[in-house]
C-alpha cells in the first residue's frame, strides 16, 4: 500500500508547552484517517504541521515520501478545510472555489468546468454567483470543502469542519462527506473531538491525549478493544473496574468475580476490566448470561432511542447501563430492584 | 412630581410611538441642520447674489456672474485644476505612506501595537499652525535643511525644490496628513481574519499574491475612508500654501480666502466654494458607488 503521509517522531513545543510529543503514524493512500481527542490534545497542531503552518520542533513529516521541512504551505500538495471555513467574504462562490486554480494559471474554461463539477459534487449546482453571506451554514461547509478539493490535493486536511453545525445538519454532512470521499478517493485526514463522527467516517482512527497518540486502529478495534482506560472512556464511555486476574476471571473489590474470555488472558495480577454500557442487559429476571448481579436503579435518563440507567449493585459498586427503550419489560423506575448481566466476551481486559 | 410622571408616561406609553420615535431622533437631525445645512444653504444663496463691494448689500439676485468669474480669468480655472491635481497627488502619496505604516503595525508589530499606533498620532498634540511653522523653518532656500546641507558641503547651492513652492506644499501636506490616515487603514487591516490569509497561503498563493487578492481588497474600506479624510480638506486647504507655498504654491482655497477677506467679495467667494463642494461631492459619490455608504461608515 502506498503511504501518502508519514510522521516520524514529531514533537512540537510552544515555548515550554509540549503540544505534540513524539508522534509517529502513517496514512495510506485513499484512507480516511481521523485524529480524535479532547480539545487541547494536539490534534489541530498536527494538522497545521502537515499543512505547513507550524514547523515541528523535532521529527520529520513526509508527504508522498518527500520531506516537507523546507516547503512552505503554498507549495505543499495539501489543502486544508479550516474550522472557521475561512471563505473569502469579498469573493463569490465561483471566485472562492476558483481561487487556487487561478493561481495555478489554469485556463478559464477548464476552471469553469471544474468549479461546476465541484458544485455538482456537493449538490449546489448554479451557486456560482452567490455571495458567501447569502449561504447557510451547511452550504458554506460544502463550499469550503470543494474549494480545497478542486485543487486535487494529495491529502485533504479537515479541521473539525462540522463543529459549528447543529446536530441535524451535522448528521447530514457526515453522510455527505462519506459520499464525497467515496467519489473523489482522495486521502482525508480529519480532526475531531466527536467520537461519533470519527467512528462513522474513518478507516483508521488515532486517539490522542495530551500530545500523545494513545491508540491507532480501525473504528471497530478502537471501540471494541480499547488499549487503555482513557480510550475506553473517551470512545462512548464505559464501566471500568480494577481487579486481580486469575484463571479466566477477575476478582473485583465490592463486586465479586467477573468472568472474562480466555482469549484476553494476561499474566496474573492487577488489571482493569471494561464493560461497555450497551453490552449490559437489564431486567427483573436474567439468565443465560455469564455475569449476573442484582441491584437497584438509582438514576434513569430517557433519551428517546435508549434509556441510560445507573444501577447500584448489592455489593456496593455502581454501573451504568444503556438499554433499548422501551425494553422487553418496559422502562424501569428509580428505586426498582433489577438484575444486570453481560457475557464474558464483553468483559474487556485493558492494561 | 406630575411633570416627572407625565414625562415617564410619555416614554413608556405604547401610543404616540411615532411621535416618540421622531423626538428621539430629533437631536441628530437638529445637529445636522445647524452645523451643516444652514451654513451650506447660506453659501449657496450668497453665491447667486451680487453684493455691493462697499455696502455689502444685495444689489442683484439671482445672478450667475459669480460663477462666471471662474472663466473670466483663465488662471482661476487653472488654479482650480491645479488644486484638484495637488489634492489627488497628496491623497495618493499620503494614503500610500499611511498604508505601509498601518500594514507594518497591523502585521509585523507583535507587541505593543497600540502604543506604536499612538506614537504615530503624537504629531497631532502640536497645533497645525505649529507644525506648519516648523516646516517653514525647515524648508526655504535658507531653511534648516538647505543650510545644513550647505554647511556640511554636501551641496554647493540651495536645493530649489526645497524652497517655498508647490512641491513643498505637496511635501508638507503629505507629511502632516499621513499619520492621521494610519488609523482607518489600520482598523480595516486589523479586522481581517488572519485565517483568511492562511487559507490563501494553503490554496497556493505566494505572500505577494495573498496581499493582492485577499489583504488589499479586504482593506479597501479603510483606504476609501482615508481617501475621503485627506481629499476633502486638501481641496479647500489654504493654510499650508500660505505658509510654505511661496508665490507658486497657492491653491484654490487661498483664492477664496482672498476674495472673502481681502477683496470683500463674499458673493464670488461663495460661488467658488460651491465649485469646491461640487467636486468634493462627485468624489464622495464615486466612492459611495464603488463600495456603498454603509460599508464605508462601518469601517470607521
Amino acid at each position: 500500500m502506498k503511504i501518502d503521509v508519514e510522521l516520524k517522531n514529531v514533537t512540537k513545543k510552544f515555548g515550554d508547552v509540549v503540544a505534540v510529543s513524539d508522534v509517529s503514524f502513517q496514512v495510506e493512500k485513499g484512507q480516511f484517517f481521523s485524529l480524535l481527542g479532547p480539545s487541547g490534545c494536539g490534534k489541530t497542531t498536527i494538522l497545521r504541521m502537515i499543512s505547513g503552518f507550524e514547523k515541528p520542533t523535532e521529527g520529520e513529516i513526509l508527504i508522498e515520501g518527500e520531506p516537507m521541512a523546507d516547503v512552505p504551505p503554498f507549495k505543499r500538495p495539501t489543502n486544508l478545510v479550516f474550522q472557521s471555513l475561512a471563505l473569502f467574504p469579498h469573493l463569490n462562490v465561483y471566485e472562492n472555489i476558483a481561487f487556487g486554480l487561478k493561481i495555478k494559471k489554469i485556463p478559464e474554461n477548464e476552471i469553469k468546468a471544474r468549479v461546476k463539477e465541484m458544485l455538482d459534487l456537493v449538490r449546489l449546482p448554479g451557486y456560482e454567483k452567490r455571495k458567501i453571506s447569502q449561504l447557510s451554514g451547511g452550504e458554506k461547509q460544502r463550499i469550503a470543502i470543494v474549494r480545497a478539493l478542486v485543487n486535487k490535493p494529495t491529502v485533504l486536511l479537515l479541521d473539525e469542519p462540522l463543529g459549528p453545525l447543529d446536530l441535524k445538519l451535522r448528521e447530514e454532512m457526515i453522510v455527505e462527506l462519506k459520499r464525497i470521499k467515496r467519489e473523489v478517493g482522495t486521502t482525508f485526514i480529519y480532526v475531531t473531538h466527536d467520537q461519533g463522527e470519527a467512528l462513522t467516517m474513518s478507516d483508521k482512527i488515532a486517539v490522542m491525549k495530551a500530545g500523545k497518540i494513545m491508540q491507532i486502529g480501525s473504528p471497530i478495534e478502537i471501540y471494541e478493544q480499547p488499549n487503555s482506560e482513557f480510550v475506553a472512556n473517551f470512545i462512548g464511555g464505559t464501566n471500568v473496574f480494577k481487579g486481580r486476574y486469575e484463571n479466566g476471571a477477575v476478582e473485583v473489590d465490592n463486586l465479586g468475580k467477573i468472568t472474562v474470555t480466555p482469549e484476553c488472558q494476561l499474566s496474573k495480577g492487577s488489571v482493569l476490566v471494561s464493560i461497555k454500557p450497551e453490552k449490559i442487559f437489564i431486567g427483573r429476571k436474567l439468565n443465560a448470561l455469564d455475569n449476573i448481579f442484582a441491584g437497584e436503579v438509582k438514576e434513569a435518563y430517557y433519551q428517546g432511542r435508549v434509556v441510560t440507567y445507573r444501577v447500584l449493585l448489592e455489593n456496593g459498586s455502581s454501573i451504568s447501563v444503556v438499554a433499548p427503550s422501551p425494553g422487553m419489560e418496559g422502562i424501569f423506575g428509580i428505586g426498582e430492584k433489577v438484575k444486570i448481566g453481560w457475557n464474558k466476551k464483553d468483559s474487556k481486559l485493558i492494561t | 412630581m406630575s411633570i416627572k410622571k407625565s414625562f415617564r408616561n410619555f416614554f413608556t406609553a405604547q401610543t404616540n410611538s411615532r411621535l416618540k420615535d421622531l423626538l428621539l431622533v430629533l437631536p441628530t437631525y437638529l445637529w445636522i441642520i445647524i452645523v451643516f445645512f444652514i451654513p451650506v444653504f447660506s453659501v449657496l444663496i450668497l453665491s447667486f447674489a451680487e453684493l455691493s463691494p462697499v455696502t455689502r448689500t444685495v444689489v442683484n439676485f439671482p445672478v450667475l456672474s459669480n460663477y462666471a468669474k471662474l472663466f473670466i480669468r483663465t488662471d482661476y480655472a487653472r488654479l482650480l485644476l491645479r488644486t484638484f491635481f495637488i489634492a489627488v497627488t497628496v491623497t495618493a502619496s499620503s494614503v500610500l505612506f499611511a498604508y505601509v505604516v498601518a500594514y507594518f503595525i497591523a502585521f509585523r508589530v507583535l507587541k505593543n501595537k497600540y502604543t506604536v499606533l499612538f506614537l504615530f498620532q503624537a504629531p497631532y498634540f502640536a497645533t497645525y499652525m505649529l507644525i506648519l511653522l516648523a516646516w517653514r523653518l525647515m524648508l526655504g532656500s535658507t531653511g534648516v535643511i538647505n543650510s545644513l546641507l550647505l554647511y556640511f558641503g554636501l551641496i554647493s547651492e540651495p536645493i530649489k525644490l526645497l524652497g517655498y513652492n508647490l512641491f513643498s506644499v505637496w511635501l508638507v501636506l503629505t507629511a502632516t496628513w499621513f499619520p492621521w490616515l494610519i488609523l482607518p487603514i489600520f482598523v480595516s487591516l486589523e479586522k481581517i481574519d488572519r485565517v483568511l490569509l492562511e487559507a490563501s497561503d494553503d490554496l497556493g498563493a505566494s505572500p505577494i499574491t495573498t496581499f493582492l487578492k485577499v489583504t488589499f481588497p479586504l482593506s479597501l474600506p479603510g483606504v476609501f475612508v482615508a481617501v475621503l479624510f485627506v481629499f476633502i480638506p486638501t481641496m479647500g486647504e489654504f493654510i499650508a500654501p500660505a505658509v510654505v507655498g511661496g508665490r507658486t504654491g497657492i491653491l484654490f482655497g487661498n483664492l477664496i480666502y482672498d476674495f472673502f477677506l481681502k477683496g470683500f467679495r463674499w458673493d464670488v467667494a461663495a460661488a467658488f466654494t460651491v465649485y469646491l463642494l461640487i467636486i468634493t461631492f462627485i468624489a464622495v459619490f464615486l466612492l459611495y458607488r464603488r463600495i456603498g455608504f454603509r460599508k464605508l461608515m462601518e469601517s470607521l
